[in-house]
């Protein structure tokens, strides 16, 4: 495939610098606990302690000042319940512009309080995609707001790309690299800076085997949407967009699938050596690991811990009896 | 050796700590300051995550240091040190990193997990009963060890160790006012109230301790080393002596402004704040610095909170944060 469609290093780099101000450099831990049990060194990219918890908020502040000035002063809009959406309010809190929300009814309670303490203008709607979509297109045709799409948007992809960037210079040399597959906006980021820094890393995509949209497109070299999802990895529901996918297509390597048990095993295995709160998506890498599904033996490892909020009183190792 | 027989107590000076920042850089990491984000109406706190080093505690860094300035002859026979908690980790690690024999005195009752650590990290135990083990740490002898001791707290180079981490918060911020760390042995608050002491001498440095454990603030009070009357063991158990060690007294009171106290419920609370809003794991008395800051015992700020360490069982953690 021509490459010279996709995302380059160059714009992950402009990314960067534009973003500096506004996110953290977030730290690389290890764990002796956790190399002994892979018999690998592991590199852990704590995106968790990233400002609103998650690597999103890089994405989201490098689309939002990437406008110009004249496309700023009406807006931005965005649907999610999740971590885009509270990293979408944030980026235009800081840019002093509109930050209009569009959540399903029924979303959690903290999300939204999240997002109106960002100072997103939250509108509700039904609980499907097509009723979010209408909401989205009606308030961006009422404010000619900027769509800021979580992860179908060049300046998205680049910016979450940023935070692999960080592991290349602060980690030795990897042998491979891991991160999770949502909707495929951090995976397109991470392998383009990861290839073109490192030809020789693998770079490896993980998912769950009940939201494996990424892994089937993959091996059938054609994108098949998700039409049924069965997942803990609330982050990680999304289907690929064609691009996406032909990032993935081009620089991925490897995509692996883990059990729901694996992604629960493994977020407490995090929890309990790193000392960190991740939430299920962010454990979907180690699972694979863990789970046997990479071939780790002997090699240096990167993995991008994507975010880390959960709500604590329903952890899932937390059953009735135990509690 | 007699107590009368340890070196005098001399103070800790910049250029130690200067020295130790450059020894241990390569074992520790030089952790994140994050600041906590929680809206108005509350003082400006920021978070020194000592829990996110790779023992999970600051103590790595004494360690690092003391084992770093080991002569060839010192190396060869070997360090050790008495302790069933994070100082004995940390000395644990630091040794392997350097190739250098370990023993660790443990008192026989200490929770397998944490004995397990230490033996993965290739120390050598000798378990003892509480008593033995506590006559070793007052005459800094053990009969049949032949190698160097690290102490836990009273040792000059491992306070200094501790030190460097009070030159990082004041480059991570310049504009910090107060800095509050626990105080167990009180190599914490002695080795970081010295740099912070000689760096900039108008930070406010507090000791904190659970109301259940709380003998330097009764020696605060009473202005010489006391012990607490009535001593209550608690899910603390990583600061909150019986009693201040008089040489620990003598290091502490010229670089410390205060002594505080909080409740175990606080510190219950601080912790599921920062499982909440800073997406870390701290154990008890990682979590008093930040239980202080909030109920207003150190200021407007901005308040560095030390996170002392992450090191409690998962479960314990989650039923102690579950609301």
């Amino acid at each position: 495939m021509a490459d010279d469609s996709l995302l380059t290093l160059a714009d992950i780099e402009a990314a960067r610098a534009r973003i500096g101000p506004y996110v953290r450099r977030t730290p690389v831990l290890t764990s002796d606990v956790l190399d002994a049990a892979a018999g690998a060194k592991l590199y852990f990219k704590c995106e968790n302690l990233q400002h609103i918890g998650a690597f999103k908020a890089r994405g989201a502040t490098n689309a939002v000042f990437s406008l110009s000035d004249a496309e700023a002063a009406k807006g931005v809009a965005t649907h999610s319940s999740g971590n885009h959406g509270s990293a979408v309010a944030r980026a235009a809190g800081l840019r002093g512009i509109p930050a209009f929300i569009v959540m399903p009814k029924g979303a959690a309670r903290p999300k939204a309080q999240q997002v109106e303490r960002l100072g997103g203008r939250i509108t509700y709607c039904e609980n499907t995609q097509a009723a979010r979509e209408a909401m989205t297109a009606k308030i961006i045709a009422e404010t000619g707001a900027t769509l800021v799409h979580p992860y179908d948007n060049r300046k998205v992809m680049a910016g979450q790309g940023t935070a692999a960037l960080e592991l290349m210079e602060d980690a030795p040399p990897l042998d491979i690299v891991l991160c999770p597959i949502g909707g495929g906006g951090l995976i397109s980021g991470s392998a383009t800076a990861v290839k073109a820094i490192s030809p020789t890393t693998r770079f490896i995509g993980a998912e769950p085997a009940g939201a494996d949209d990424a892994a089937r497109s993959y091996a059938a070299h054609r994108l098949i949407p998700l039409t049924e999802v069965h997942t803990i990895a609330d982050g990680l529901r999304a289907s690929l967009s064609p691009d996406t996918f032909a990032h993935i297509e081009a620089r991925v390597d490897a995509i692996v699938t883990v059990s729901e048990a694996a992604i629960v095993g493994a977020m407490r295995a995090l929890w309990e050596a790193l000392k960190i709160v991740v939430e299920p998506s962010s454990a979907v890498p180690y699972a694979a690991i863990r789970e046997g599904r990479v071939e780790v033996a002997g090699k240096a490892v990167g993995v991008i811990l994507t975010g880390g909020n959960v709500d604590l009183d329903k952890l899932p190792w937390l059953s009735e009896g135990t509690r | 050796m007699s107590v009368s027989a340890l070196p005098p107590v001399r103070p800790i000076s910049l250029a130690d700590i200067e020295a130790a920042r450059t020894r241990i850089a390569g074992t520790i990491l030089r952790t994140p300051l994050v600041r906590l984000e929680l809206g108005p109406g509350y003082p400006d706190i920021r978070l020194k995550l000592e829990n996110l080093q790779p023992i999970n505690a600051y103590k790595l860094r004494g360690a690092a240091n003391a084992v770093a300035m080991l002569g060839e002859a010192e190396r060869a026979r070997g360090v050790w040190t008495i302790s069933a908690g994070n100082a004995g980790q940390g000395v644990a690690y630091a040794a392997r990193k350097a190739g250098v024999p370990c023993k660790v005195v443990v008192i026989e009752t200490a929770p397998a997990a944490k004995l397990e650590r230490m033996r993965a990290l290739g120390a050598e135990l000798v378990m003892v009963p509480f008593d033995v083990a506590w006559k070793a740490l007052e005459e800094h002898a053990f009969e049949g060890m032949d190698g160097t001791l690290v102490h836990p707290f009273d040792d000059h180079d491992f306070i200094a160790g501790h030190g460097s981490m009070g030159l990082e918060i004041l480059e991570d911020a310049p504009d910090t006012a107060a800095v509050i760390g626990a105080v167990g042995g009180g190599g914490l608050l002695a080795g970081v109230g010295s740099a912070l002491k000689a760096m900039k001498p108008s930070v406010k440095v507090f000791g904190v301790e659970p109301a259940t454990a709380a003998p330097f603030s009764v020696s605060y009070a009473a202005g010489g080393p006391r012990e607490f009357p009535d001593w209550e063991a608690s899910f603390v158990d990583g600061a909150g002596g019986r009693s201040v060690i008089p040489r620990m007294w003598e290091r502490m009171r010229p670089v410390v402004d205060g002594a505080l106290v909080v409740s175990l419920e606080q510190t219950r609370q601080a912790m599921r704040l920062m499982a909440e809003k800073a997406r870390v794991i701290a154990e008890g008395a990682g979590a008093l610095a930040l239980a202080a800051a909030l109920a207003g015992q150190a200021g407007d700020g901005p308040i560095v909170a030390i996170v002392s360490g992450g090191n409690l069982d998962l479960a314990k953690f989650c039923e102690l944060i579950g609301e």
